[in-house]
């Protein structure tokens, strides 16, 4: 008789974690792919809006302030684009912001352009990393205003002075989604004052000028290039004054006018702006240097001008060293606009449009711009507000009309082949014909 | 039954991954390659295929390959065969320098890259203006006859540590009591490096050859840090385009036609690659 066959007992083992581990994989991954819709019943915290009367120094000004117990203090999250020394002059706001408001911040540094594609993928599902956000690209402000995404900002910005046209960088069929916050405008010719007085160097006033400059520069012991080529993958040197060119030829309206396509990159006007002012301009220029490490080539005196924008100020060097001159000629200039706006998708929508509505009040915007490095988008901060060494720039932008740049106003596709396209320009100029074409072509793609 | 249920709970992990998380994207991939708002159409296909912009990028990628292959691997073998003879001193101390650059994060290569041929500071430039060759004493990645070359030169130097160790470890597989015979046979050291020593590299060679290959496809980080593919498309690759279709230009559409493209063109020879190395095995 022969023996009963022995029952294997791993076999089962092995298949029965081979189905569990197949099922947890599976059902993870279905999971994962379509997450499941939870209706929560959520309390929302009482706050009630309050308006006061908050002395300060200078002025009486009216505030929304939210009260909450304590116990109740809510958290928001803050993204803003200002790291290191820049975010020194912007932590004072927030901490104003907490104590009038009653409320907790968490504050972020995400650029711009890394924030753009992350809010792209988070809006979609209703979600938001930052309850309230700041970007650069007010174009980026009405795409998701289209797609039905942010706040409506308008009852807060038709109530303050901002400088005419600023709101309206951010409006889309006449409701406002983003609040102006400060300016900061480029390209400022920046130079050392020290320098230009040991070297007997002034300021040029017109054109000439300009040029014999630059002719004396080269001459200058320790000059590597009279003006200085800041890069790093972002080319603000050579796209700032790519538009200067054209603000000091065409003025505000050819600019302007490009912006909304009624003026084409193929225009002879614009061809010829470039041709006198900015083709002649790169000769004088070195090879393109990262941006952040030119600031110390710049100090150094190996490129003793850099076009650049006025943050240039608080970069960790003396400001009151710093002068600047704009294209001689040119009236009206550029400005890089931070924009402040508030996603559908945060969690506590009340606080965050009263920190919205704090950001745009005339407090708010003197106590950042007496921190230095900004400017002010509201006409009624006064001139005492600034400190010394950014009274001149102040003083020369109230003679001046204001644009936002090219890159930030047009589309992301635009942005992105101009960054790509002023080196080659810069290395190659007989390449402005096809490179002219190339922007207008992806500018109303 | 044994063998067959031990094979399907090994699997089971492997398949259990790769349905969700690979296979599925790369048919929606698909999908979303060829559909707009539902409605099927090849517009993407003949808009990316159409433009100047991807054929260049197909074309850097190739010259990556051409120039970046051998020279790479030839190095790499080289340097393993050289640093294998025990009489040079701190051989292993060599090796650890010439992989450092597989070390360090490319992102990280990259910026090196970038500073190693930048006028004023870079060494390249330096070397050349001390040479006398002063037209290449410039900014290399900010013009459009060298920044393509001096990416991949930069790449040469990052990725030539990983083919040195696969070819060490190689050359560790093969018994030396096989040149000593050779050399009894009266070969000399060349005929036994090259009848020999190469032709039992030959695993060796094949991994090398299909993850070099592989990298030079995919590229990306080098290119996007150091020069985001420009200056114009001078240094353009498929990744990057990919990159800008979907995360600057916002045309996902375009964007997935660019990673079918690019995941038919890795996918094509590195089958062929792996059936060579699976063959051999």
């Amino acid at each position: 008789m022969s023996e009963p066959k022995k029952v294997d007992r791993r076999k089962f083992i092995y298949a029965g974690l081979g189905a569990v581990a197949l099922i947890a994989i599976g059902a993870a991954a279905y999971v994962a792919m379509n997450p499941p819709v939870v209706t929560k019943t959520t309390t929302v915290p009482t706050t009630s809006v309050v308006t006061t009367t908050v002395p300060t120094t200078s002025v009486i000004t009216t505030t929304s302030v939210v009260t909450t117990t304590p116990s109740e203090k809510v958290t928001l999250n803050v993204i803003h684009c200002w790291g290191g020394d820049e975010f020194k002059t912007f932590e004072p706001v927030l901490k104003e912001a907490e104590s009038r408001l009653g409320i907790n911040i968490k504050s972020m540094v995400i650029r711009t352009p890394d924030l753009a594609p992350m809010l792209d993928s988070l809006f979609p599902n209703n979600e938001t990393p930052g309850d309230v956000i700041t970007t650069w690209w007010p174009w980026a402000i009405k795409k998701w205003a289209k797609e039905g995404f942010l706040m409506d900002v308008s009852d807060i910005v038709s109530k303050e002075p901002f400088l005419q046209g600023v709101p309206g960088m951010a409006e889309v069929e006449g409701k406002t989604y983003g609040v102006p916050w400060t300016e900061k405008p480029f390209p400022i010719f920046a130079y050392r004052k020290s320098f230009f007085e040991k070297n007997g160097l002034t300021p040029p006033k017109d054109w000439n000028e300009c040029v014999n400059l630059f002719e004396k520069l080269k001459s200058v012991p320790g000059v590597k290039a009279p003006v200085l080529c800041g890069d790093s993958g972002w080319p603000i040197s050579l796209y700032s004054t790519f538009e200067a060119a054209i603000f000091t030829y065409g003025g505000y309206d050819l600019h302007h006018k490009l912006i909304t396509g009624e003026s084409k990159f193929t225009d002879s006007s614009v061809k010829t702006a470039l041709e006198t002012y900015f083709l002649p301009l790169l000769k004088y220029m070195g090879d393109p240097v990262d941006w952040v490490s030119g600031v110390d080539l710049w100090w150094k005196g190996e490129y003793p001008i850099f076009p650049i924008g006025a943050w240039i100020y608080v970069m960790g060097i003396d400001p009151n060293d710093v002068g600047f001159f704009f294209y001689p000629g040119q009236k009206s200039t550029m400005t890089s606009t931070d924009m402040w706006f508030v996603p559908k998708s945060t969690k506590h929508p009340n606080e965050a449009m009263a920190l919205l509505k704090f950001l745009a009040s005339r407090d708010a915007q003197e106590l950042q711009v007496r921190q230095g490095g900004q400017w002010a988008l509201r006409t009624d901060i006064p001139l005492e507000a600034y400190p010394d060494y950014a009274k001149p720039l102040a003083q020369a932008l109230m003679q001046m009309k204001i644009d936002p740049p090219l890159d930030a106003s047009i589309s992301g596709a635009f942005s992105e082949k101009f960054e790509r396209y002023m080196p080659l320009l810069k290395a190659d100029p007989t390449k402005l014909d096809s490179i002219l074409v190339e922007l207008e072509k992806t500018a109303r793609g | 039954m044994r063998n067959l249920l031990s094979h399907f709970f090994f699997f089971s992990f492997a398949i259990g991954l790769l349905v969700p998380f690979v296979v599925y994207p790369l048919y929606q991939t698909v999908c979303m390659s060829f559909f707009e708002n539902d409605t099927f159409t090849i517009k993407y296909y003949s808009e990316v295929m159409g433009s100047p912009e991807s054929l260049n990028a197909i074309l850097h990628n190739l010259i990556w390959i051409i120039v970046h292959l051998p020279v790479s691997i030839v190095l790499g073998l080289l340097f393993a065969v050289l640093l294998q003879n025990r009489r040079i001193k701190g051989s292993s101390i060599i090796k650890a320098i010439i992989f450092i650059g597989m070390v360090i994060p490319m992102v990280v290569g990259a910026l090196l890259i970038r500073f190693s041929f930048e006028r004023g500071i870079g060494i390249v430039p330096l070397l050349f203006k001390s040479l006398g060759f002063t037209s290449l004493d410039k900014t290399w990645t900010a013009y459009p006859d060298t920044a393509l070359l001096s990416l991949i030169i930069g790449s040469i130097w990052l990725w030539t540590g990983f083919n040195m160790i696969v070819f060490s470890s190689g050359l560790a597989t093969i018994p030396k009591e096989y040149g000593e015979a050779a050399m009894v046979d009266g070969a000399s050291s060349l005929q036994t490096f090259f009848k020999i020593i190469i032709p039992l590299l030959r695993p060796s060679f094949l991994i090398a050859l299909l993850t070099t290959f592989l990298y030079e496809l995919k590229i990306f980080d080098i290119v996007y840090v150091a020069t985001k593919g420009g200056p114009g498309d001078a240094s353009m690759v498929l990744a990057v385009l990919v990159y800008i279709f979907a995360f600057r230009d916002y045309a996902i559409g375009k964007a997935t036609v660019a990673a079918v493209l690019l995941i038919a063109i890795c996918l094509i020879p590195s089958i062929e690659i792996a059936k060579l190395v699976t063959k051999r095995a």
